[in-house]
């Protein structure tokens, strides 16, 4: 029976085959379909569904709450079942493209199923569902189911089993295939079903699936009350996978926890259900044009299993101790078998084999007359092999002769408890020591009351540079002044060379200029004199010294360009070497021209380009910049 | 006619009375500084005689006393651990010898012996990170190694610098790709004290009680989760009270009480 909503689908859903070829542009589609076009009343459908309508009260009924709907609903709510109690749930979500000559239709399929128990027996109702859509609410037919009394399961309508899937209680096992859902299990298996008190029993959960697991996660495992309990394997990443056949049928089984349980009291011990509340499982490939996988997550939880736990037998041999159970091996060694006074014995005492290896109590070595027995120290080694629990317990006593003589270690007799065989008793030989006269060898470390455990330690050092504890060293005073005085020290340098050489610059500057000018009043007398040709080669003396002075080198033979260039790199304006190449084109025509020797007027062009060359600031190129 | 016969003063026969007291006072001082304590070289070898003489609490009580002096150094670190250790306290002696190497990477025995009292560990640590080796790197090298490469790059770059502004053009090329290494050198012995700065901020410290209970929080009345035995080294991440919040080599966390302690 069915509970539809106020609204029908518009579209059929197209068959599997199509569904795979449209998968891949599913989500980018649909996604551009749901946000271009709003969801339409006449596109949304919402339907409640049960598996059937008349089951027995010890029995689980399936509800199915389907929406479909272009627009992800804002809330999608399973009823509130008062009369049914909820077993599990399980969402899952489905896409739909339908190709047809009124173009590509998107579809989308919200699931939430749900397991339920009723409460009662009689005529119960499951309530509405209900969903939001874009704002509009959907809501589906309440739908009737008539419950009988535990074990009458109405003829043809009882579930097969379910797998023991979702919480099926005492029927996991019961493992008939109905719908694949019901065939992810969540099992969990004891090695046995009877064990004695103390005796180790394996318990293992498998997820059994029929689909590929990707991922599982949300383990809430039991709390094994009544066990001492040790973990034997638990896949933190990647379950691994066997092949387990069930009811003849191969079906993949992950190992989600594998435990060793030694029982802490007799009687019915149950271990509860393990629970796994997201189980993600790949339904599908992605095809060639699409990247998503089409997956579904589930929740599952095992069924609780129940050990007898048997009391040890009466009959325990006196010294027995609680605790030593097991399929054991006593080792018993000391050495060396002759030491001098004051050296050390070591009595070593290994109990191992099946068992819970820290429950157990070796035997001890009490104290022997004529010696100083140590507090003994305990160490414990556990293997894990074959899906079982194997451990060693060891304990070491050093005791110290404090006489010469013999040491007896006499017979010992060690009773414990071998859950296929009874109480059994393991006997130690009987142990002698020779203890001979002699001190301890002092300087080669061992003395009396040495702890045998030292054996192997390095000597002491006899020279030590002792120095008094300080900061570490790059928080010295020392090491700051490390840090600023080089780079310190640079700029200084760097400044005072700067500043050096500027006045240098400035010297020299004045003291060419001073001859250029005193070469100039001597042309100038010169011209005075009528001399022009003497007062013209004074005039270019006086500029080509200025020019040769600023430049380092003989100006004569230089081209312009070169002098012109030379000039300013050593720091000239372009004005002042411009006035001074006005000077000495002058010089040039009154030298080598055919019209009349204007010596006035080079006199006062050199003098010009003096003044300008003057002002020039002189710094060359790339020094103290 | 003659006066009164003066006879002659006995030289300086008043002076030994006023040197009285000047001796004694000398006397006082020269027995004072006899008595005082001993240098801490000849403390170090009389601890060192109890220790060969099998008294490994005077032995250790001496080594002790040195390091509240404020004495230190890798060997009497290693001496202390080695006493320690023959006493029963391993894990006293693990800190000793973790003291040791960070005070001297290199020193062989203080790692052979720390190695020795792990090795004798209940607690197995499973799942532990393997430290990165650039953290290894860095604390394999000594305080002093690291301070003395970093002054030496400093000083190079700076030198080469200056040769470079300085010098004749000639040497121009040379003196900048030695500056180019040394600035690489520099940055390296950087990072390296650096790496040592922040180790020094790390606080780790060793399980010195026989079992430690170690709990979800810092209030005692809190059930233990899980516990922890003598000699495994944690480290610390918070103090509050008595109660120190501790991480394990795997990330495993939890509160131990600080008399359960020993920091390194």
């Amino acid at each position: 029976m069915t509970g539809d909503g106020d609204r029908t689908p518009s579209a059929q859903r197209r068959a599997p085959s199509a569904r795979q070829a449209a998968r891949a542009i599913t989500a980018v589609a649909g996604a551009l379909f749901a946000t271009l076009a709003p969801a339409s009343p006449a596109d949304v459908s919402l339907k409640a569904k049960v598996d059937r309508t008349e089951i027995a009260q010890d029995e689980v009924l399936t509800l199915e709450v389907r929406l479909e709907s272009p627009e992800a609903p804002t809330r999608l709510d399973l009823p509130a079942t008062p009369e049914f109690e909820l077993e599990s749930q399980q969402r899952s979500q489905e896409h739909d493209v339908t190709l047809g000559g009124g173009g590509a239709l998107f579809r989308q399929a919200y699931v939430v199923t749900a397991q339920l128990r009723p409460t009662r027996v009689g005529a119960l109702t499951i309530p509405s569902a209900r969903a939001v859509v874009a704002g509009r609410e959907y809501v589906t037919q309440p739908i009737a189911v008539r419950v009988v009394a535990a074990g009458t399961a109405p003829g043809g309508s009882s579930p097969p089993g379910a797998g023991g899937g979702p919480a099926a209680g005492g029927q996991a096992l019961n493992r008939a295939y109905r719908g694949w859902e019901k065939d992810l299990v969540l099992d969990a298996e004891l090695d046995r079903k009877e064990a004695y008190l103390g005796e180790q029993v394996t318990a293992s959960f498998w997820l059994l699936s029929p689909l590929e697991l990707l991922q599982c996660e949300g383990v809430t495992t039991p709390h094994y009350d009544g066990f001492w309990q040790e973990d034997l394997e638990t896949p933190r990443t990647r379950l691994p996978l066997e092949i387990h056949t069930v009811n003849g049928i191969p079906t993949r089984a992950y190992l989600v926890q594998r435990v060793a349980l030694f029982p802490t009291r007799a009687g019915e011990l149950t271990v509860d259900s393990m629970e796994l509340s997201r189980i993600t499982l790949r339904m599908g490939r992605p095809s060639l044009l699409g990247a998503f996988d089409d997956v579904v997550t589930l929740s599952r939880r095992s069924a609780p299993v129940t050990l007898h736990v048997r009391p040890l037998p009466p009959g325990a041999p006196p010294g027995y101790e609680t605790g030593n159970v097991g399929d054991l091996r006593l080792d018993v060694s000391v050495t060396p078998a002759q030491v001098s006074v004051g050296e050390p014995i070591t009595v070593k005492v290994s109990v191992s084999g099946d068992g819970n290896v820290r429950a157990l109590a070796p035997p001890r070595v009490s104290r022997l007359p004529g010696t100083r027995t140590f507090p003994p120290v305990t160490r414990d080694a556990n293997e894990k092999r074959n899906g079982r629990l194997f451990g060693t317990r060891t304990i070491e006593t050093v005791v110290v002769p404090e006489q010469s003589g013999e040491i007896v270690l006499p017979p010992s007799g060690w009773p414990y408890f071998h859950p296929g065989v009874g109480y059994q008793v393991a006997r130690t030989p009987e142990f002698h020591v020779n203890v001979v006269p002699g001190g301890p060898t002092a300087g080669s470390g061992t003395a009396p009351g040495t702890n045998v455990l030292t054996a192997g330690l390095r000597p002491i050092r006899t020279e030590a540079a002792l120095s008094r504890r300080g900061p570490p060293a790059w928080q010295e005073p020392w090491f700051s002044v490390l840090l600023v005085l080089p780079p310190l020290a640079f700029f200084t340098a760097s400044a005072v060379e700067r500043l050096r050489s500027r006045a240098l610059s400035a010297r020299a500057l004045r003291g060419g200029a001073r001859t250029a000018r005193r070469r100039l009043r001597l042309a100038r007398r010169r011209l005075a004199r009528g001399d022009a040709a003497a007062a013209v080669a004074e005039v270019e003396k006086a500029l080509s010294g200025f020019a040769a002075d600023r430049l380092g080198q003989v100006a004569t033979g230089l081209t312009r360009d070169s002098l012109a260039e030379g000039l300013v790199r050593a720091g000239a304006h372009p004005p002042a070497v411009r006035a001074l190449f006005e000077a000495l084109e002058l010089v040039d025509a009154a030298r080598y021209g055919a019209g009349d020797l204007h010596g006035e007027e080079v006199l006062t062009a050199a003098e010009r380009a003096l003044e300008a060359l003057e002002e020039a600031d002189w710094q060359a190129e790339g020094v103290g910049r | 006619m003659t006066g009164p016969t003066q006879r002659p003063r006995p030289l300086s026969a008043g002076r030994p009375r006023a040197l009285v007291p000047i001796l004694a006072v000398l006397a006082l001082l020269s027995a004072t500084a006899r008595a005082g304590p001993e240098p801490p070289a000849a403390r170090f070898e009389a601890a060192n005689r109890a220790y060969l003489a099998g008294d490994f609490e005077g032995a250790a009580r001496r080594y002790e006393e040195l390091l509240r002096e404020g004495w230190e150094s890798a060997p009497l670190h290693v001496n202390l651990g080695n006493a320690l250790f023959r006493m029963g306290k391993r894990g006293l002696a693990t800190a000793s010898y973790s003291r040791a190497l960070r005070l001297d990477p290199g020193d062989a025995d203080a790692r052979a012996n720390l190695e020795l009292a792990r090795a004798q560990n209940v607690d197995q640590v499973v799942g532990a990170e393997a430290r990165p080796l650039l953290l290894r790197a860095v604390e394999s090298v000594r305080d002093r190694s690291a301070i003395a490469a970093f002054a030496i790059a400093w000083l190079c770059l700076w030198g080469a610098l200056a040769g470079r502004r300085f010098a004749q053009s000639a040497s121009h090329g040379v003196l900048g790709v030695v500056a180019f290494a040394a600035a690489i050198c520099v940055v390296a012995a950087g990072a390296l004290l650096a790496g040592k700065a922040a180790g020094r901020g790390t606080t780790t410290a060793v399980i010195v009680a026989v079992a430690a209970p170690v709990r979800e929080g810092p209030e005692p009345a809190l059930k233990p989760t899980f516990e922890l035995h003598e000699g495994t080294e944690v480290r610390v991440l918070e103090m509050r009270g008595g109660s120190v919040h501790v991480r394990l080599g795997n990330g495993l966390e939890g509160w131990l009480a600080a008399g359960d302690l020993e920091p390194v």
